[in-house]
């Protein structure tokens, strides 16, 4: 059963066109990766899925439950949380703050901290530094917090918006088995934009290819690696 | 006189910081300057007089109505006029263009409904004031002081640990993210037009009871607000409260050297030297390169 289904989606920012006609399911509890040359929009597709793009048409439903028009602050309560690209953390708030922006709408402090112990346990850099400013974090210890923040509301559905970037290629790989533990240890679905397809390619179970906005290929990984079309996106053909 | 001129200064550094600190809050979850800031003071202040001298209503009533109404006239500021601005996605500068109309709309308003002539509120009547090492004190001044000592650690322990504060402090931070993290950011700066208005209204009441009510003490006073809030780093609630003790000290100690009438541009030379020096102000943080 599909968690997430786009059915002819076309949207951009005011009078610039970026996706069109975009149809594509998630399953539940798999990692799919959006990958394609810059410019594609990917980052456009994960804006338009939490509403924060303008959707000219089309219609996306989250369980069955059509949520095309939901603001993006209605779309966390369904269990949908999106870790964006760019500046990802409050950095005037200490980490721990940080971390409780996830869960704001939630008053039961027993809640909050054994939500909060959750992540610790899965990030224990955060727990060590969680009275800090966030501005004062790693490039890599910033994307454990903003996506630390974003499992906080136990989602669903997680969008991720270029998680490696700026990281170094150990910390990467690093990065990338936390994203695989979020998916096995908690079931989330995940649904991630990423540059750094060989090392993605190895955890998640579906790609999509995206190219001037329409998606091109769509497979498993393990089809799609051999494939043409990302032979075409390795060589940087579509650039 | 050193003495009298620390109390003086202290005085008029807690009536800026009634202003600058409200200023703040809005500015910092909105990101544009809010002028009319200052006419909310006017307009409780003269709420004030009309129903304290004109209805003949009790202190007990009129203080905090005041402030409601205050808190109020900044709420339906910000759902009447910058709202539907902000959402045809104007710039600040427009805002800031609505707001010197604002101001100057209110201040001509009670000009029209109540004369261009100072109205004296004469709730408690102004002594000579009680004698300290040679200085004098009003019992006023004392509340004054007090009262806004009480409110600043009460807004400082808002700000810092409760839940509603730090979600403004994450708003003020980064908007955007705040979106995509589930908080409706429109109610957290109503919230701020709220609370900056009403603490403008206690400044309206405060400094009706220590000078008089005119149409355009608002406006003075922003003038004033605006340069403590850059002087102490615009961006931090406790960095405006200190730049606002700053200019009142300067202001006052200034006048020890040069006649009184120099008072505001002792406090623009101030605010042109921190423009100059530190733009970020005494406590702005300056994140540095990591982002």
């Amino acid at each position: 059963m599909p968690l997430l289904e786009i059915k002819n989606l076309h949207a951009g920012y005011g009078e610039l066109k970026v996706l069109t006609d975009i149809n594509f399911e998630l399953e539940k509890g798999k990692m799919s990766v959006l990958m394609g040359p810059n410019g594609a929009g990917k980052s456009t597709l994960l804006k338009s899925i939490f509403n924060i793009t303008k959707i000219t048409s089309g219609n996306i439903y989250f369980e069955h439950e059509n949520i095309t028009k939901l603001p993006a602050y209605k779309l966390i309560g369904k269990g949908i949380s999106y870790v964006p690209q760019g500046k990802i953390n409050f950095g005037i708030l200490s980490v721990r703050d940080n971390l409780l922006m996830g869960i704001h709408r939630i008053k039961d402090a027993n809640t909050v901290e054994k939500k909060l112990e959750e992540i610790y346990t899965q990030f224990p850099i955060l727990k060590e530094k969680q009275k800090e400013y966030a501005f004062s974090l790693s490039g890599g210890q910033q994307q454990m917090l903003a996506i630390g923040r974003a499992l906080m509301s136990s989602p669903k559905l997680l969008l991720m918006d270029e998680p490696s970037l700026g990281l170094s290629p150990k910390l990467v790989k690093e990065m990338f088995q936390h994203i695989k533990n979020i998916r096995d240890n908690f079931g989330t679905t995940i649904l991630v934009v990423e540059h750094n397809l060989k090392s993605i390619m190895d955890i998640a179970d579906e790609g999509y290819i995206l190219v001037q906005g329409g998606v091109i290929a769509h497979d498993l990984c393990c089809n799609l690696k051999k494939s043409d079309a990302m032979k075409k996106v390795f060589v940087g053909e579509f650039d | 006189m050193f003495l009298q001129l620390l109390i003086n200064g202290l005085i008029a550094g807690s009536i800026y910081a009634l202003i600058s600190s409200g200023f703040s809050i809005i500015y910092t979850t909105n990101k544009f300057v809010h002028f009319a800031h200052g006419s909310t003071a006017t307009v409780a202040a003269y709420f004030l007089y009309w129903t304290f001298s004109g209805l003949g209503i009790p202190i007990y009533i009129t203080f905090p109505l005041t402030i409601f109404v205050a808190a109020l006239f900044g709420f339906l500021i910000h759902l009447v006029i910058y709202l539907p601005l902000k959402k045809r996605k104007t710039s600040s500068v427009i805002l800031l263009i609505a707001s010197i109309g604002i101001m100057i709309f209110c201040d001509n308003l009670m000009q029209l409904l109540f004369g261009a002539n100072v109205k004296i509120l004469s709730i408690f009547p102004h002594g000579r004031g009680i004698e300290f090492l040679g200085a004098y004190i009003t019992p006023i001044q004392i509340a004054i002081l007090i009262i806004v000592l009480i409110l600043f650690v009460g807004l400082w322990t808002f700000s810092k640990y409760s839940r509603l504060g730090k979600i403004m402090r994450a708003v003020a931070d980064n908007p955007e993210l705040a979106k995509t993290t589930g908080i409706n950011s429109v109610r957290i700066q109503h919230w701020s037009f709220v609370i900056g208005s009403a603490i403008a209204g206690l400044a309206g009441i405060l400094i009706a009871l220590e000078h008089n009510i005119e149409p355009s003490m608002g406006t003075h006073l922003m003038i004033q607000g605006f340069t403590a809030a850059v002087i102490g780093g615009v961006t931090s609630l406790p960095g405006s409260i200190v730049g606002a003790y700053v200019l009142g000290l300067v202001e006052n100690f200034g006048i020890w050297w040069l006649p009184s009438g120099y008072k505001s541009a002792i406090a623009f030379v101030l605010l042109l030297a921190f423009l100059l020096v530190r733009p970020q102000g005494i406590f702005g943080i300056n994140k540095g390169a990591r982002e």
